[in-house]
């Protein structure tokens, strides 16, 4: 299982690392525009406006549809309360995973060892992971640390046995959420660290600011924008991340996610229209926060 | 007094010696700049008396007080110094007022405020208090980092290349500002830079480093007369070196005939004597049309207010400065006079 587990992890990490190089070439041929006129425009412009309707409009006027016809059965107490909780932990992961991320990062800027770089990067790792295979990677130790705390317990007679704190509750989901999506935060914040110049930091330390006060007075405030990214990227993900939660929820408890599923399964989509809804919206975001930073990106050269 | 001593500095990077048994002394409230070509050392010397690197060995005291030395190292917040950065290094999240109080954070509100206006009205950025460091000019920029390495009252300026990226048009007024509030101020600075032009305007005195040390450090008028190396002397001007033999401290036999030295040219044991070179500086040279000269013209050109002639010399080319209405032929010999003035001359030693 576990031999599985590395393979995949090999296999999946090897085909991103491709990706990585495209979209940096990608990014880096900004061209000359080619303009297409007479025919060939209007058939390129109905070929892409073919792909966002059959993509995007078509589901998203039915889900409308839907949502419009069965709102009240739709939109029901159970609905807002997995609304709610997906938001409260998506919240509590991404605000997790950016205060990691800012951590691991000021660790690697004030150390002068090779080393330093490495626990950035075998974190970011987790993003590699297909959330089923981490959903059980997760799953199998937190369980044996509950047996043998169980154990423990039991034996010593020290405390009453907890049973399963860490398998069994939300905290398993959640470290799942922090170990797959972590790599989203660490390379935002790592490339925010990156455009801050090394002698700023000189700067503030030759002024007699210590390295921490430094981080709070110079860096935190310079990260900003980048930690607000970072945070909502992962947020976002989390609301829609459906595999790991399937396997890890507690057992009365669902997200938004596995809400939406649950219904879609029982061929019932009408009734998780509003929640589906609700998850494209927020999902929306992160394409409007990036197409901002492109146009104004765009705009300054 | 000195205010700032290094003694036997040694440091390597990578197994690579960068700076080699490196001394140096400066004065309270000194310019001194170090000098030097790419890679002999200047900014590592620079990072180690800021504590931004760890020497392997040697010792470092800024106002008395030890920072470096056998199992001593203080960190840079430590050493109460000012640096300023050829990336002026300004916060871009704080105001102009806020960039200069940010080294005042251990002094009262009070004292905070009347020192950032004194600093304000000193770098004559006064209205520009509110203004973020992107909507100021370079050096303006310059000028609000400068205040605020010396808004805290260092002990020690150190000032890495800062003037590299200012344009030129404008650099050496602003090279004057500095040095007008360093010495308002009254602190000691060292310089980082690879220019010549900025550090006669801007230092008191020059250290040149060659290959991890320093070569010669003293006034620029007293290094570019006497230099102490060959690298020193080549470094400053713009010359040639050839071959003579040294008869007296004034006489010296060279294939362009005995050269005459104004002033005797002394080493430790008395008047120098023996094979050597000498550094020839182009304003010292006359030419003049000569089909036995030994000098071969090449081509001249024209600088503002005078010609400079290209000739070609010893399998060396010079540029000699002529008068206008001299107009030679490509390819003409001309005759090289060198008029008697305080020789540069190296002795030759076993080792070169």
């Amino acid at each position: 299982m576990l031999l599985f587990l590395f393979v995949v992890i090999g296999v999946e990490k090897f085909s991103r690392r491709n990706q990585a190089v495209f979209e940096r070439s990608a990014g880096e041929n900004n061209g000359p525009l080619y303009y297409l006129s007479g025919t060939s425009a209007w058939a390129a412009t109905l070929y892409c406006c073919l792909v966002l309707f059959a993509g995007f409009l078509l589901p998203i006027l039915i889900l409308v549809n839907y949502a419009v016809s069965y709102f009240s059965q739709a939109w029901n107490s159970d609905a807002f309360l997995y609304a709610w909780q997906s938001l409260k932990i998506a919240l509590i992961v991404s605000v997790i995973c950016v205060a990691l991320s800012v951590l691991i990062n000021f660790y690697q800027r004030i150390s002068n060892s090779r080393w330093a770089a490495i626990p950035g990067k075998v974190s970011s790792t987790g993003y590699a992971l297909p959330g089923t295979v981490l959903a059980i990677a997760v799953l199998l130790p937190l369980t044996v640390f509950d047996e043998k705390l169980n154990i423990f317990a039991e034996s010593t007679g020290w405390f009453e046995e907890p049973g399963l704190i860490f398998s069994g509750t939300l905290f398993a989901l959640m470290f799942a959420y922090v170990v797959r999506f972590y790599a989203i935060s660490q390379g935002a914040i790592e490339s925010s660290y990156a455009r801050i110049s090394p002698s700023l930091d000189m700067a503030s330390h030759s002024m007699g600011v210590s390295e921490g006060k430094t981080l709070r007075r110079v860096h935190l405030p310079l990260l900003k924008r980048g930690m607000l990214t970072a945070g909502l990227i992962v947020f976002i993900e989390c609301m829609k991340e459906l595999p790991a939660a399937l396997l890890l929820r507690p057992f009365d408890f669902e997200t938004l996610a596995t809400y939406v599923y649950q219904y879609v399964s029982d061929e019932q989509l009408e009734l998780a229209s509003v929640s589906a809804l609700f998850i494209v919206l927020v999902g929306l975001i992160p394409l409007y926060l990036v197409n901002n930073t492109m146009e104004a990106k765009a705009s300054h050269e | 007094m000195s205010n700032l001593s290094i003694n036997n500095l040694d440091y390597s990077y990578n197994g690579k010696p960068i700076l080699k048994d490196l001394s140096l002394q400066v004065k309270d409230n000194e310019i001194v700049c170090l000098l030097g070509a790419s890679g002999c050392g200047k900014t590592t010397t620079l990072k180690a008396i800021a504590g931004l690197l760890k020497p392997s060995k040697g010792d470092i005291s800024i106002a008395q007080v030890a920072v470096n030395g056998e199992g001593l190292y203080v960190p840079p917040q430590k050493r109460n110094i000012g640096m300023m950065f050829q990336d002026y290094a300004l916060f871009p999240h704080l105001t102009v007022e806020q960039n200069i109080a940010f080294g005042l954070h251990q002094e009262g509100t009070a004292v905070r405020k009347e020192r950032v206006k004194e600093m304000l009205s000193l770098i004559k950025l006064d209205e520009f208090a509110e203004r973020y460091p992107h909507q100021l000019s370079g050096g303006q920029q310059q000028r609000v980092a400068i205040a605020r390495a010396l808004a805290y009252k260092p002990s020690l300026l150190l000032l890495d290349e800062p003037f590299s990226n200012i344009d030129h048009q404008v650099r050496f007024q602003l090279i004057d500002d500095i040095r007008r509030i360093i010495k308002d101020q009254q602190v000691s600075a060292i310089f980082v830079t690879h220019s010549k032009e900025e550090a006669f305007a801007f230092a008191d005195k020059l250290a040149i480093m060659e290959e991890g040390k320093i070569a010669q450090l003293g006034t620029p008028e007293a290094l570019y007369r006497k230099p102490a190396t060959k690298g020193v002397a080549a470094f400053l001007s713009a010359g040639i070196f050839i071959d003579a033999d040294a008869q007296s401290g004034t006489e010296f036999n060279t294939n362009f005939g005995t050269i005459n030295s104004l002033e005797p040219v002394m080493n430790g044991q008395g008047a120098v004597s023996g094979k050597g070179c000498i550094y020839l500086k182009p304003q010292y040279l006359s030419l003049s049309a000569d089909e036995q000269g030994q000098g071969e013209f090449v081509a001249s050109r024209f600088v503002g207010n005078r010609y400079l002639c290209r000739v070609k010399l010893d399998q060396q080319e010079l540029e000699v400065p002529c008068a206008e209405h001299q107009s030679y032929q490509p390819g003409q010999r001309l005759a090289i006079d060198v008029k008697p003035h305080l020789v540069n001359y190296f002795a030759y030693t076993n080792k070169n």
